[in-house]
């Protein structure tokens, strides 16, 4: 009888078999596994996330965001007249929830703040399982949710939105912006500017101190430069300033005819009715009239400024006095529901919120990396902004921009904006290397 | 040369601004020993005297027409301004001017305010360190900002010029220079002499009155005046009522500047503070010169 040894060679023979054995299948489910994803919704409910500022100082454009979400589920689940569910297409939504399960929602409160809407997004994700999150006002709340959910394979669909570094240098593979940016505010801003006032013109510009007011400064900056006119000086002003006298009195005698004010919300309340007091509208300089610009608009803003609105000439992603059948369609289900047209703010929401059900449904998975796949370089129409592309390179919607300009004769607080023209997706279209910025694996993250 | 003398403008009035509400700082501090955290709120409750007020004055009476449908489905309003069905042409006179005219209510409501605040609150903490009023102030002061913030929303809303007094005044001209060269907007320079009028009255007040009289005794040696028979404690809630009055009506002349919204208080609130320290904790004429000083010091800082 041969005596078992058990020496070293042995030992190492065995163990090196027994790794192999039990490995062996793992190599056969490996596939299996891959598919697990963060807040798989087939084990649970399907929750969206829908964190928007609803205190600080964006909280009514929030509110109102959120107002566009709450009706979007309520048409993916089939409920209320459909919305513009009835003119986007291609639509894969049948109108009877998403993958034939109802679609829940939990809300949360980014207090206009960074750090509060990414605690926001984490405890959405990590606490109410959240399958998909969006919302914001500002950009510093849509990049630090975008770069969370990244971490964590959730997909985000931003909110409002405007600084070119969301879908630039700060874009991400699970990151996904329909608002229009600075850049293309600047390209459909230019010839009304050129038309109305002139191509020999010196501008002053005033800027919020943040990466919106910044991006929206270079993108005005180059804009106008392109169109002939000179640049005086860039003043940057602190976000949430008051008073802005001290800075307009240097604009007076700056030798500057045109002030550009990138101001956004409470910025642009408080600075375009102290420009208008100090008499800047009715003075002249270099032989013309002295003219105001505020290249990005919202509607609640246009109502905050008052009358120092009227005449002024900005931008804005979408007004409910559009008349396509799309905007009709929404404006008339947002309004029986709510009493009152929609913002840009909500209608961002509303159509955010639809595409990405519409691409998971076209999928036909909850998994991120499909649904990522089905959203880039979608191609789709009837969201009320014409023909738009959802682009593969930057994750970035191209449609036509608004140009409108503060109502002189507003009969409600609902019409201080009047559209006086669109610029089209393909003037507004850029090359996506101009930004840098990397997007990021597909490979969904474990939360 | 023409820069730096319009920075000085500018600084005067949000001077005026800063003096008025460290004057009743001041005041608070040198009666009572309070360091006051809520004063920023008083002053922003000030403001929304003067909102409250034009909103009652801009009462609509709403009719709707069910049969014209607005383009987003819902009826059409009518809306009529009550106060000039009422009055006509005064009436809109009174829409008009409603800043001003929030002031007739906003001095009773601010001291009603101030008084309240004194005997509920702060009575409780004379006693007690400073650290322990600054908590409860700004306790206080928080507590107001939600209050605010629940009635009125987190916009901002804008209050406006009465229709005259909008557009610049050619200042340079005055002082003989080329026209248009030094322009100031008519109501910051109303508010510059209004805060000059206040400072000047709550001077009088202290200075030319009996009341006044023990008030600054008061501050000298509160025990010494209590020793005589005067009841100390009541003047000087009635002080504080004074100090609120003051923030009170600097921030209903204010709004027109600057639209009004539930975190304005605290905005101020911290310059107010820096401008008591460096005018001397319960000098009155320091405060005040102060308030000016920083007022002009941050106009022509921006000045490049």
């Amino acid at each position: 009888m041969t005596k078992f040894r058990v020496d070293r060679r042995t030992v190492l023979k065995g163990t090196g078999a027994g790794i192999v054995a039990l490995g062996a299948p793992h190599f056969f489910i490996r596939n299996a596994w891959a598919q697990q994803f963060c807040n798989d919704p087939t084990k649970g409910k399907i929750v969206f996330g829908f964190n928007v500022p609803q205190t600080g100082t964006y909280a009514e454009e929030g509110l109102e965001q959120l107002t566009g979400y709450k009706l979007a589920v309520q048409h993916i689940n089939g409920e209320g007249d459909g919305g513009m569910l009835n003119t986007f297409k291609p639509k894969s939504l049948k109108g009877n929830g998403l993958l034939g399960r109802k679609v829940e929602f939990v809300t949360g409160d980014t207090q206009t703040n960074t750090d509060a809407a990414r605690d926001g997004a984490r405890r959405m994700i990590e606490r109410d399982k959240a399958i998909m999150v969006t919302g914001s006002v500002t950009s510093g709340e849509a990049i630090a949710q975008q770069a969370l959910c990244q971490e964590r394979g959730v997909i985000y669909m931003s909110g409002l939105t405007h600084s070119n570094d969301t879908t630039g240098k700060d874009k991400r593979r699970y990151g996904f912006r329909h608002f229009f940016n600075a850049y293309q505010s600047g390209v459909a801003i230019a010839p009304f500017l050129a038309e109305a006032y002139g191509k020999d013109r010196r501008a002053y510009h005033l800027t919020a101190d943040y990466t919106w007011g910044w991006t929206q400064e270079e993108s005005i900056k180059a804009a106008t430069e392109a169109l002939g006119w000179q640049t005086v000086a860039t003043v940057r002003t602190p976000l949430g300033l008051g008073d802005y006298s001290q800075y307009l009195t240097p604009v007076l005698n700056s030798g500057a005819d045109v002030l550009i004010l990138n101001h956004y919300g409470h910025d642009m309340v408080n600075s375009l009715p102290q420009a208008v007091q100090f008499g800047i509208r009715e003075r002249q300089a270099n032989g013309k009239n002295f003219e105001i610009v505020v290249p990005m608009f919202s509607e609640l803003m246009a109502v905050g400024a008052g009358d120092a609105v009227k005449g002024i000439i900005g931008t804005q992603n979408w007004n409910w006095q559009l008349d396509d059948e799309a905007s009709k369609a929404f404006t008339q289900s947002y309004g029986k529901a709510y009493g009152a047209p929609p913002s840009q703010s909500a209608h961002t929401g509303y159509v955010q919120a639809i595409l990405y059900a519409d691409a998971v449904e076209r999928a036909g998975t909850f998994y991120p990396p499909e649904v990522i796949k089905a959203l880039e370089g979608f191609e789709f129409d009837g969201m009320g902004n014409g023909p738009t592309l959802y682009r593969d390179s930057d994750h970035q919607c191209f449609k036509e921009v608004l140009v409108v300009r503060g109502n002189e004769k507003p009969s409600s607080r609902f019409d201080v904006l009047n559209v006086i023209g669109k610029t089209a997706r393909n003037e507004v279209t850029y090359d996506p290397t101009i930004f840098g910025g990397e997007l990021g694996p597909y490979e969904p993250n474990q939360c | 040369m023409n820069a730096l003398l319009a920075q000085l403008l500018n600084g005067l009035d949000k001077g005026g601004a800063y003096a008025l509400i460290a004057l009743g700082l001041t005041l608070v501090f040198g009666t009572l020993g309070v360091v006051n955290f809520a004063h920023g709120a008083l002053f922003m409750l000030g403001c929304f005297c003067a909102v409250t007020f034009r909103y009652l004055i801009t009462i609509e009476r709403v009719t709707t027409d069910p049969n014209k449908l607005s383009p987003w489905g819902a009826p059409v309003e009518v809306r009529t301004p009550v106060v000039q069905e009422w009055f006509g042409d005064f009436g809109a006179i009174l829409v008009d001017y409603s800043v001003p005219i929030s002031l007739l209510i906003a001095v009773p409501l601010m001291l009603a305010i101030g008084i309240a605040m004194e005997r509920g609150l702060i009575k409780h903490f004379y006693k007690r360190s400073h650290a322990e009023q600054i908590l409860v102030t700004f306790g206080l002061a928080i507590v107001l900002q939600e209050i605010v913030k629940s009635l009125f929303g987190a916009n901002p809303v804008p209050q406006p010029t009465p229709a005259d007094l909008r557009g610049a005044a050619d200042i340079g001209v005055w002082f003989g220079m080329a026209p248009h060269v030094l322009t100031y907007p008519w109501w910051r320079l109303i508010y510059l002499l209004f805060s000059v009028g206040v400072i000047g009255g709550v001077f009088a007040f202290l200075h030319l009155t009996t009341f006044g009289m023990v008030v600054r005794a008061g501050m000298a040696d509160r025990e010494a005046v209590g020793l005589l028979g005067i009841n100390i404690d009541r003047r000087f809630t009635i002080v504080f009522g004074l100090a609120a009055v003051v923030a009170g009506v600097a921030g209903v002349m204010y709004t027109p500047l600057l639209a009004p919204n539930y975190h304005l208080g605290m905005d101020f609130l911290v310059l107010s503070f820096v401008v008591v320290v460096v005018g001397g904790m319960g000098s009155l004429p320091g405060a005040v010169a102060a308030g000016f000083l920083l007022g002009i010091l941050q106009s022509i800082a921006s000045v490049t």
